[in-house]
């Protein structure tokens, strides 16, 4: 599942299951970059759930999450956060954090 | 043309070129158009996929969604239930690759550290792809590089051209220009060229506010800068930034000697403020003919 969500919904929404949040902002231009990234990802892997979180749209995730720059990606099993990343990075990273959280090492 | 600036003459990319080819992670081809619009459509559907369970008889392919029961004195793969997507190893690429072709209720062993390790698949399921459309785009609520919606597929696929190709370039011109500044150090720099890029930019951020988001950075309070710009006004936010206009001044240099322009009118980046952007699309056109001319030969 793939959608925007709002900061009063993202605990209900990221409650179960392995989630990636991704807090961008519209003209951030690594914030671009990585998404293209995730939407490969996403598209090969349909059971992974992305959480589209725009800081600006929604202002307090930032003081919530001490969100420091974008792109920032917070990877959440069940409700729990695992891993944080700062900035957009290769596929092959973004996959090894992935399946690390996902799937234990 | 300015006399104070150093490097008249031209600076040669070819032997730059070279080390770069040299590198095993060099870019070595643009992506193909064909390319680009996979991507794009994979973006633009990739949240109304849907997995549909396959008959018992028909066997898992790569690229299937598989729900498992492992068993293994791994943790990672003694679990009653786990769901894997074949194809990229994100669960174990050995495994992944033995569970291709099998059908629901078989079973597959692998050895992983040492350990054997048993897969048995409980649901095999098939994604169905849709084709992209214009409402779907509008769905993704994406703005390009001018900051316009994007409301259209060929709109989106032009913004995945633009994203691609020019995320490759600049790698590119990132690993070329680390070689040339070792050759072409620029460390001086004069207090007063910094203060006119300051004007400069700080005239480019007001008029842009101004147009996209119809705010006046010059009219708002001390808290309503710090709020928006987390700084007190827009001077000092421009004094914060001289790291940058010293990077600026050091990259227009360098590239209007690869490209033998004069640093005058147009291309002083004392006189216009997207000085660097019009020369990095030169310097980008500079990058694809070399990259077509080594592909051809």
């Amino acid at each position: 599942m793939t959608g925007f969500v709002p900061e009063e919904e993202f605990d209900a929404v990221t409650r179960e299951g392995f989630w990636i949040a991704d807090f961008y902002t519209d003209h951030c231009g690594p914030c671009k970059a990585l998404d293209m990234i995730l939407s490969e990802i996403l598209f090969d892997n349909p059971e992974i759930n992305l959480a589209k979180c725009d800081i600006e749209k929604s202002p307090a995730y930032t003081e919530r999450f001490d969100i420091g720059g974008t792109p920032t990606l917070y990877f959440m099993l069940d409700g729990e956060i695992k891993e944080t990343l700062l900035g957009s990075q290769p596929r092959e990273q973004l996959e090894e954090l992935i399946s690390k959280v996902m799937y234990g090492e | 043309m300015r006399t104070k600036f150093p490097y008249a003459g031209q600076i040669d990319l070819g032997p730059y070129f070279d080390a770069y080819f040299r590198r095993e992670d060099a870019v070595r081809r643009l992506p193909t158009e064909a390319e680009l619009r996979e991507l794009a459509r994979k973006a633009i559907v990739k949240d109304r996929l849907e997995l549909a369970p396959l008959p018992a008889d028909a066997p898992a392919e790569l690229r299937d969604t598989l729900t498992l029961r492992t068993a293994s004195a791994l943790p990672k793969f003694n679990k009653e239930r786990v769901v894997v997507t074949l194809g990229r190893g994100l669960y174990d690429r050995d495994l992944e690759e033995a569970l291709a072709g099998k059908k629901a209720g078989e079973s597959c062993s692998v050895t992983v550290k040492d350990q054997p390790v048993t897969a048995q698949v409980l649901e095999i399921k098939r994604k169905s792809v849709p084709e992209p459309t214009d409402e779907m785009v509008r769905a993704l609520q994406t703005k390009d590089f001018q900051n316009n919606d994007i409301t259209t597929v060929a709109g989106y696929e032009a913004f995945v051209r633009e994203q691609k190709i020019t995320e490759a370039l600049s790698g590119v011109v990132y690993y070329l220009m680390q070689d040339v500044l070792k050759d072409y150090p620029v460390t001086e720099y004069d207090e007063e060229d910094l203060r006119v890029l300051g004007e400069l930019e700080k005239a480019f951020f007001h008029r842009m506010t101004l147009e996209r988001e119809g705010v006046d950075l010059l009219a708002l309070s001390r808290e309503e800068m710090q709020e928006k710009m987390h700084c007190d006004s827009l001077d000092a936010f421009v004094a914060q930034r001289y790291d940058w206009y010293k990077m600026k001044v050091q990259q227009c240099l360098i590239y209007l000697n690869i490209l033998g322009l004069p640093c005058e009118g147009p291309t002083d980046p004392l006189d216009h403020y997207e000085v660097l952007s019009e020369l990095q699309n030169k310097l980008f056109d500079l990058i694809k003919a070399d990259l077509a001319r080594r592909n051809a030969q």
